[in-house]
């Protein structure tokens, strides 16, 4: 199988690194001396404390594109990686909104020209958007979301305190759906400092092992707000990718968002079908992490609570967070069957990708060819 | 025929006016004033209507076949709830948790604190006076200052008739396991008492949101998301090793549905050892102390079809040694136990309707069976 991996964080070597890709005016207001640079990723709540990272993945981990190229490409056999950025994904939410919006576009630039331009073809990515000012987020989209190696949409954090299906989110589904491009929500979106809403329901988690344990509640929560809220039949091409909370969790959220639509449906007339198609035709969930290594048993029989569950995950490997977990775990994990799809098929679709090494999607109309479209897939259904 | 045991039913006053008159005077006189108990509180908090949080609630949270025909509350009138729901589903216990409890949650402590305990004192006399030994009933806890909850459980549990101590809003914010809660894990212990916790502690819109993420934008989204406070105190229970220092503890999950514990238990399990690392009281797998400490009420029971259902609940095998039936009587979801057994395996039966339900009590069946043997054959609700 030609291994594609969705989930890979990759991460600045410094701030610093960060910063030349900012104005000149924010990067003189961050450097107020020459032996301090003020902070611009929020703190994250939680973190494992015997080490959150595998060891040997550099300094910071994630941050040596060698490395990464050696360390997880080379040695796991990936096509194609989805670079979906560490904590610096949390700049998105920064509370001073105007330089937070400067900081991502840093970002995209610095992900671009340090990773997706570079010697390797391998690497993809993700347009890191500022939720927090929907306009400012489509205008990044279409200024960035064009490149042949940008492949979807993250949302980074919860900038505003709301779930994901409210319309002040709307601008950003537009532009997505606009360039074909499915967004991706993270687990942990909302667990910074600057976040008020809570990672778990009846008060905030106080371990790790409870931030771990828990860490589909609040994707249970954006994904039934998007499916309520009527995202997907008003934007109907568009797919999203819930990433960081394993899967094993699928089963008891599809029959309990279908039974109680079966009985408070009546309330959402702008969302006629039963959560559990929304599911299946624009809703998609990450491998990472599925613990395959342990409780294997339970696992497998969970998931197979979810008829056609081979057609809904996607695998990601989470690398190089310390639970990264390697290509040869989960194919031990899941029946051969599903190796096709859950380790490249299903992505395939789902980022309506062409061949190894081509763009991410079709190029905009005038440059694309006659012929030159992706393959059909089963997400997506395109206008042109 | 099978004894029904029924850990869930909602009773309440018909008029406000009869909790106000166990309040201390200065209550009772500030409540005269214009921004009075009732005036600024009464009908919503004081009455257990405050789901604020419920969007769109007025679609209706009680059967209209369930209200009195005087126009009370549903769940106020004992002939009636004696005929709908004791009588006609051969119900041998019914454990009354009031309507819900949300008392606990009026944000003033000392406000808090006597109006439970005048809660407390009117079921005592309205309800466990009943000479019908088929009614039980909880003591309702104070949460802001868990001392005087632990004096609450104490007081109320000289009463034969009080099967449980109801936790239902965390007033301090935290998760009911957190330790700044033990000397009521502690009394309840003592006391021989389960603890229970009832949906909806989070609606008064109290530092635990009710659920992660936003507030949900519509009832169904409150809907979809209403059992992660469940896994959360659920959780806080294991990571702050309650069962360890009460082993005999029994903590009863209370209408927060099903389906969302195996998949609970699997991520409790898979973590057991990331845990211990800062946890380092977790000896037992967490699953373990689900097996013996943990019990789920039935109700709503998330059935699709039941293939799938069982599919689910049949991860874990040891679900039938952990969950109650319920019925929720007045509610409009109610569950009776023919939708149970016509849903889950038959088998599953005699654990579900009063087994399980007998042991976690600390009730002797023999006695219940006996009882039900005379009565006629499963009633349902329609």
């Amino acid at each position: 199988v030609a291994i594609i991996d969705t989930c890979v964080h990759h991460h600045w070597g410094s701030q610093q690194e960060l910063m030349e890709y900012l104005p000149r005016a924010w990067r003189d207001y961050l450097t107020p001396s020459a032996d301090y640079t003020v902070p611009v990723v929020p703190s994250h709540t939680f973190g494992r404390i015997s080490g959150s990272k595998l060891a040997g993945a550099g300094t910071p981990a994630g941050s040596d594109y060698s490395l990464v190229r050696q360390q997880l490409l080379d040695s796991q056999g990936v096509e194609r990686a989805i670079l979906t950025y560490d904590t610096g994904a949390l700049i998105a939410v920064h509370p001073a909104q105007f330089m937070g919006v400067e900081l991502v576009r840093a970002a995209n630039d610095w992900c671009i020209e340090r990773w997706l331009d570079g010697p390797d073809d391998r690497f993809y990515s993700l347009v890191l958007v500022p939720n927090q000012l929907p306009e400012e987020s489509a205008r990044e989209i279409r200024r960035v979301g064009h490149h042949p190696r940008m492949v979807g949409v993250l949302m980074g954090a919860n900038g505003t305190g709301m779930l994901s299906g409210h319309s002040h989110y709307y601008p950003i589904y537009e532009a997505a759906a606009e360039l074909g491009l499915p967004i991706v929500l993270e687990a942990g979106g909302e667990s910074n400092i600057y976040t008020l809403t809570h990672h778990t329901a009846a008060g905030p988690p106080v371990t790790y092992a409870e931030y771990r344990i828990m860490a589909d509640q609040s994707l249970t929560g954006h994904l039934g707000s998007l499916i309520a809220q009527g995202v997907f039949e008003r934007f109907p091409d568009l797919r999203v990718l819930a990433m960081g909370a394993g899967a094993d969790w699928l089963g008891s959220v599809m029959t309990r968002f279908d039974f109680k639509f079966d009985s408070h449906g009546r309330e959402i007339p702008w969302a006629p079908r039963r959560p559990s198609e929304y599911f299946r035709k624009s809703i998609r969930v990450s491998t990472y992490p599925l613990d395959v290594a342990v409780e294997t048993e339970h696992l497998l029989k969970l998931l197979q609570t979810v008829d056609g569950i081979e057609d809904m995950l996607i695998y990601g490997s989470g690398y190089p967070n310390w639970d990264t977990e390697w290509v040869a775990g989960v194919q031990q994990a899941l029946p051969a069957a599903w190796h096709e799809k859950v380790l490249h098929q299903n992505a395939v679709d789902f980022f309506a990708w062409g061949s190894p090494g081509a763009p991410a999607r079709s190029i905009p109309k005038a440059s694309a060819g006659v012929g030159a479209g992706p393959e059909p897939s089963k997400l997506l259904r395109r206008s042109e | 025929m099978l004894p029904v045991i029924d850990c869930d039913v909602h009773h309440t006053w018909k008029s406000e006016d009869e909790v106000i008159a166990y309040l201390p005077a200065r209550w009772r006189e500030f409540n005269a004033g214009q921004v009075g108990i009732l005036h600024y509180a009464g009908t919503r908090l004081l009455n257990g209507g405050g789901f604020l949080a419920y969007p769109n609630n007025g679609g209706g949270l009680r059967r209209p076949d369930f209200m009195p025909a005087d126009g009370t509350k549903a769940g106020s009138d004992y002939p009636m709830m004696k005929t709908q729901l004791l009588d006609a589903l051969n119900v041998q216990r019914a454990v009354l948790s009031f309507d819900i409890g949300l008392q606990t949650g009026l944000h003033n402590p000392w406000l808090a604190l006597d109006v439970v305990r005048a809660v407390n004192d009117w079921n005592a006399e309205r309800w466990l006076s009943i000479p019908d030994d088929r009614i039980r009933s909880a003591v309702l806890v104070p949460t802001h200052l868990p001392e005087e909850g632990a004096k609450e459980i104490r007081r109320m549990a000289k009463n034969p008739k009080i099967c449980e101590a109801l936790l239902v809003t965390s007033a301090l914010g935290k998760p009911f396991g957190d330790p700044v809660y033990e000397p009521i894990h502690r009394a309840a212990a003592e006391c021989g008492l389960p603890l229970a916790i009832h949906l909806g502690g989070e609606h008064v819109g109290d530092l635990g949101h009710v659920s992660a993420g936003g507030v949900p934008g519509t009832r169904i989204e409150e809907e979809f998301t209403n059992h992660e406070p469940a896994q959360r105190h659920l959780v806080s229970f294991i990571t702050n090793g309650v069962f360890e220092r009460h082993p005999e503890l029994k903590l009863i999950m209370v209408e927060f549905s099903v389906a969302w514990l195996p998949a609970l238990i699997r991520r409790l399990d898979t973590n057991v050892l990331l845990m211990r690392e800062e946890s380092p009281w977790v000896k037992k797998a967490p699953s373990e102390y689900v097996h013996s400490n943990v019990r789920v009420s039935t109700q709503p029971l998330e059935t699709l079809t039941s293939k799938q259902f069982r599919t689910l609940l049949e991860v874990y095998p040891f679900l039938q040694d952990v969950l109650l039936f319920a019925t929720d009587y007045p509610h409009f979801d109610a569950d009776d136990p023919f939708y149970i057994t016509k849903r889950l395996p038959k088998e599953w039966m005699p654990k579900l309707l009063y087994k399980n339900s007998c042991d976690a009590y600390g009730w002797d069946e023999s006695e219940l069976v006996e009882n039900a043997a005379q009565e006629q054959a499963v009633g349902s609700f329609r």
